[in-house]
């Protein structure tokens, strides 16, 4: 299928995006100016931007503590979610979910979840919710190689096959759970294989080729949109960075990450799109440069939101909060 | 005016509620096929039977996917089997459910029902038996909803099928069975107004669910001895009517909280430790409760009567308050 | 400027009660007028002003015990300022008892705070010795229904110790009481002769048995299970006051003339109705004579003085119709003696005894 420049520089700018977000998260977190955790999904980027290109602003996504780039891919707002992460009141959850619990409901962004597997059982009852609407929106769940082994994910897929719902399960294994190693403590070396037991189609893919992702990504979720059921897709990456910023990573040799780091998905498409001719140098400063102070502005927007007030931390438990005690 | 069980009056307010919004449908572990407890939800398969139908028996996602499905725009009704398994899938409803608004900062109507049996019946024994509304007083985040007659199960169902909150309902087994008067004309049951079920001067009682019925038996066997006892039904445990107990205690001077779960924290410690800190100088007596022995339910009948409590209990703990 | 303080009377007299001011703030005052009257554990004395001037300011109020030698009243010129003197307070700070809390539910004591009522009065019903609502509404009642049917008299220190003193002697000694009659007339018509009164006679004839029954002019320490016997004897004899029952002691009657004795009576009987007796006055007596022949009665069971160990009565004397002379019928003056006795120390046998000797001698009354 032939792609228009326009489509390639979109699914480049929203990697870059991604990434110079990240590279600042970082910077931020490591000068101290950011409390709580923060998950990095650096080396990741092909995976959200493949997937959620092919999604509508009314389709769902349910997401991860890892939930950074699912959040950019669907089109969040850079300041409002730099400021979340300063905990500012004109951050997406005013300050009171942080990083791992980003959402932006308003573009089907369901939620970051700082529980693993949590997502899955939401984004199956999203997928119930919009067939018992007769809608013809989409879920897409993302979650770990750690979540695959969750009795979540078991009755999730049990449950959104048997209902044929419209729920895409996307298993992002970059091969470590924390300090675990996926191969250690997943029975099998493909999770997809997993989808045989659910009665549902399942595929392995290279995450790190955003060309490859997006093209089953969008096979998967057409086949889900005209009712044909849930399918695994398994998407296979590293985690290049450690499970959260300032993780002394004992669990692995740094040589083995130089390796990946080598074969990490943006350099990869920068390189096809140069060969193309649908990129050339001027114009990738052009865009990193862009990106760099898109994320810089954003920065300065969070540090000059208000901090949020105590009575805040009283607020939003419920719609109508008559008679309760705080 | 019309007698109605317990259970027909539940199935109405559904069936109202399903009638008047598009957006309800109800799912559950054995509830589609047999019509529900008690033929709860046969109106509902004859004339809704694609907005009813059985799970497998995956509470995580039971409860979880009422999240989602409250999120994508409808609201779910998601029957629990018994209380008690509410705590396999706990992670959806205390990690998820309870905090996603919260932690969003107020996005999304989480409009979502949980309901279910709880309590005694025939020797379930200790998996099937137990009542559990104390965790959800205790974690932030859903309502809890207790009724005891059928004319609170249809007022209450009704309130929480209009809320965009999550709401959770505990019906007691051993309820369904009973009958009472339920008008024909619509009613709400607001969230959070207790009801006098008996008034009195002597002592106050405050209870929910089968124990009120203890309580009242209790009130009617105390008044041969010339105490007037007066019971007040919660009805909601979150939000509960603090005002409406505190009044009654300025009345009586003395205050008794019976409920079937364990006494060991169970929510009558909360009631009696806000009660005294607001109300301390209208205490004449200290403030006792009646709960379950602090064990899991045993299976021989004998047994599990001697640790649940009953209306002899609170007799007892009326006298020793009034002594 | 002069500071009245509390007196000390006698030795032991650590604290008083002040029973009550003869004088106003801002009345004047000469010098040995009675200022105050002053009560202490025996008894109760006037404290006359020892300067003239005027009253300026009483300290002393209230019913509580002041230590000797506290300032409780003001004395100087006319319209001379007086500092700010605080109310003396309370010498003794009573500290909350350790294990006596007063228990009271919540609402007890909010209603007890609002009526301004003292917890300590309080009858508790409740468990635990808890006071509830329902026992400070009886109290409240009981309290309003008091006004209207009685008033509430508080024991005079005096009166306290008395009642005290009797009651450990009442509840220690095993008191019995023994009587017989006896003809006055001979000893009746020889004080009047003599210008003495009855009781001196009384104490004239008393020493003399007292002397040859000597267990009878001892005390008895019940701690130490001894007798002590003494060699002279001092007979107190009881005078009925306005404030109470004192004893006042005549010493050593063994040694002296009936006069003598009939002179100390009235001096120390006036003394103690007066109010003015020291309390060196009322102690050391070794037996008690007590007489209630004024008033209408014949036979009583006075109890013992502790820590003697006898107290002899006499009753009324009536004129009775007696047989002398085996057959003759003659109009005479008889009275009863009731002497009570501790039958821890003396036996039946001995009462008798001292009866059969006291009738001896006032029967045939002999002035030597």
């Amino acid at each position: 299928m032939a792609y228009s420049k326009e489509f390639f520089l979109n699914l480049y700018k929203t990697m870059v995006r991604i990434r110079n977000f990240e590279i600042m998260t970082e910077k931020l977190f490591l000068e101290g100016e950011l409390p709580g955790f923060i998950h990095l999904y650096i080396g990741e980027e092909a995976i959200a931007t493949g997937i959620i290109t092919n999604l509508k602003k009314e389709d769902f996504i349910t997401s991860t503590h890892r939930g950074h780039g699912h959040m950019i891919a669907k089109g969040a707002d850079i300041n409002r979610m730099m400021a979340e992460l300063y905990g500012r009141t004109t951050g997406y959850c005013k300050g009171k979910g942080g990083s791992m619990h980003i959402a932006d409901f308003s573009i089907g962004v369901l939620g970051a979840n700082g529980v693993v597997g949590g997502g899955l059982p939401i984004a199956v009852g999203a997928g119930l919710g919009i067939k018992m609407k007769k809608g013809d929106q989409v879920v897409v769940a993302f979650f770990g190689d750690g979540a695959s082994n969750t009795g979540a994910f078991h009755e999730s897929l049990n449950f959104a096959s048997i209902y044929k719902l419209p729920t895409i399960f996307v298993v992002e294994n970059n091969q470590f759970a924390s300090t675990v190693r996926a191969k250690d403590t997943t029975s099998v070396e493909n999770i997809s294989d997993r989808a045989v037991g659910y009665g549902i189609p399942g595929i392995t893919i290279d995450g790190n080729d955003v060309m490859t992702v997006y093209e089953t990504a969008k096979e998967i979720i057409k086949r889900a949109r005209e009712g044909g059921g849930p399918s695994l897709l398994e998407v296979k990456t590293y985690r290049i960075k450690g499970h959260f910023v300032g993780d002394p990573e004992l669990y692995r040799d740094k040589k083995e990450v130089e390796e990946f780091w080598l074969n990490e998905p943006i350099k990869k498409f920068e390189k096809k799109l140069l060969e193309l001719k649908m990129l050339n140098e001027i114009e990738k400063k052009k865009i990193w440069e862009d990106s760099e102070k898109e994320i810089k502005e954003a920065v300065g927007f969070a540090k000059e939101s208000p901090i949020p007030s105590k009575e805040d931390a009283l607020t939003d438990l419920f719609i109508n909060d008559s008679g309760y005690d705080y | 005016m019309r007698e109605i069980t317990f259970a027909v009056a539940l199935g109405e307010a559904i069936f109202e509620e399903m009638e008047k919004d598009p957006t309800i449908f109800t799912y559950g572990e054995d509830i589609a096929k047999q019509g529900g407890i008690f033929g709860v939800y046969k109106p509902l398969l004859g004339k809704f039977p694609e907005r009813i139908f059985d799970t497998p028996i995956s509470e995580e996602v039971i409860y979880g996917s009422a999240l989602g499905a409250a999120l994508a725009g409808m609201r779910p009704i998601a029957e629990f089997h018994f209380a008690d398994f509410l705590f396999t899938g706990i992670q959806s409803i205390t990690l998820q459910i309870e905090k996603i608004r919260y932690m969003t900062g107020g996005q999304g109507k989480l409009h979502l029902l949980l309901r279910g049996p709880d309590g005694i019946s025939n020797s379930a024994a200790a998996q099937h038996s137990e009542s559990i509304e104390t965790i959800f007083m205790h974690t932030p985040g859903i309502k809890v909803i207790i009724p005891s007659t059928p004319y609170d199960i249809k007022g209450l169902i009704k309130t929480a099928l209009r809320e965009d909150d999550p709401v959770i309902c505990f019906e007691h087994k051993m309820l369904y069975k009973i009958k009472g008067p339920v008008p024909e004309e619509e009613y709400l049951i607001p969230f959070g107004v207790a009801d006098i079920k008996r008034k009195g001067d002597d002592v106050t009682i405050v209870s929910m669910s089968r124990m009120v019925h203890e309580s009242l038996k209790a009130a009617e066997e105390l008044e041969y001895d010339g105490i007037s006892v007066e019971v007040i039904d919660l009805r909601t445990l979150v939000p509960w009517d603090k005002n409406q107990v505190i009044e009654s205690v300025k009345k009586t001077n003395h205050l008794v909280v019976a409920h079937e779960t364990w006494k060991r924290a169970g929510w009558g410690a909360e009631i009696a430790s806000v009660v005294q800190e607001e109300a301390f100088d209208y205490l004449d007596a200290p403030i006792i409760r009646v709960g379950g022995k602090n064990v899991p339910m045993p299976f021989n009948p004998l047994l599990q009567d001697f640790v649940t409590p009953n209306y002899k209990d609170i007799i007892d703990a009326v006298k020793k308050v009034l002594r | 400027m002069y500071e009245i303080k509390m007196p000390k009377f006698g030795l032991t007299m650590e604290s008083g009660f002040i029973e009550k001011w003869f004088k106003k703030e801002g009345e004047k005052i000469k010098d040995g007028e009675p200022l105050l009257e002053v009560s202490s554990e025996k008894i109760t004395n006037e404290v006359v002003s020892p300067v003239s001037g005027t009253l300026l300011k009483i300290i002393g109020k209230g019913k509580e015990e002041i230590k000797v030698g506290t300032v409780i009243a003001i004395i100087g010129e006319e319209g001379e300022k007086v500092e700010e003197i605080k109310e003396t307070p309370s010498t003794k700070v009573v500290p909350p008892e350790r294990g006596r809390r007063i228990k009271a539910s919540p609402l007890a004591k909010k209603i007890a705070r609002e009526k301004n009522l003292d917890l300590s009065q309080i009858r508790s019903t409740g468990p635990g010795g808890r006071i509830e609502k329902k026992d400070v509404l009886v109290y409240l009642s009981s309290v309003s229904e008091k006004k209207a049917e009685f008033k509430i008299e508080k024991l005079s220190s005096l009166r306290r110790t008395i009642a005290e003193r009797l009651s450990k002697s009442f509840h220690t000694a095993v008191t019995l009481t023994n009587t017989t009659e006896v003809d006055f007339t001979e000893f009746k018509k020889l004080m009047k002769e003599n210008n003495v009164s009855i009781t001196s006679g009384l104490v004239f004839v008393l020493s003399k048995v007292l002397i040859e029954l000597n267990k009878f002019n001892a005390h008895f320490d019940s701690d130490k299970k001894e007798l002590i016997i003494y060699n002279n004897v001092n007979i107190g004899i009881a005078v009925d006051t306005e404030k109470g029952l004192m004893v006042p002691v005549i010493r050593n009657t063994d040694k002296l003339s009936l006069k003598t004795i009939n002179d100390q009576i009235k001096e120390l009987a006036d003394k103690a109705r007066k109010g003015i007796i020291s309390e060196e006055e009322i102690k050391g007596s070794t037996f008690t004579l007590t007489n209630l022949g004024m008033m209408r009665t014949e036979i009583f069971t006075p109890v013992i003085n502790p820590p003697e160990v006898a107290i002899l009565g006499i009753g009324r004397i009536i004129k009775k119709p007696v047989i002398v002379d085996e057959d003759k019928i003659s109009i005479r003056e008889l009275a009863y003696l009731s002497l009570s006795y501790d039958h821890r120390i003396i036996d039946g046998a001995d009462a008798a005894k001292f009866l059969e000797k006291s009738a001896k001698l006032i029967e045939s009354p002999v002035l030597k």
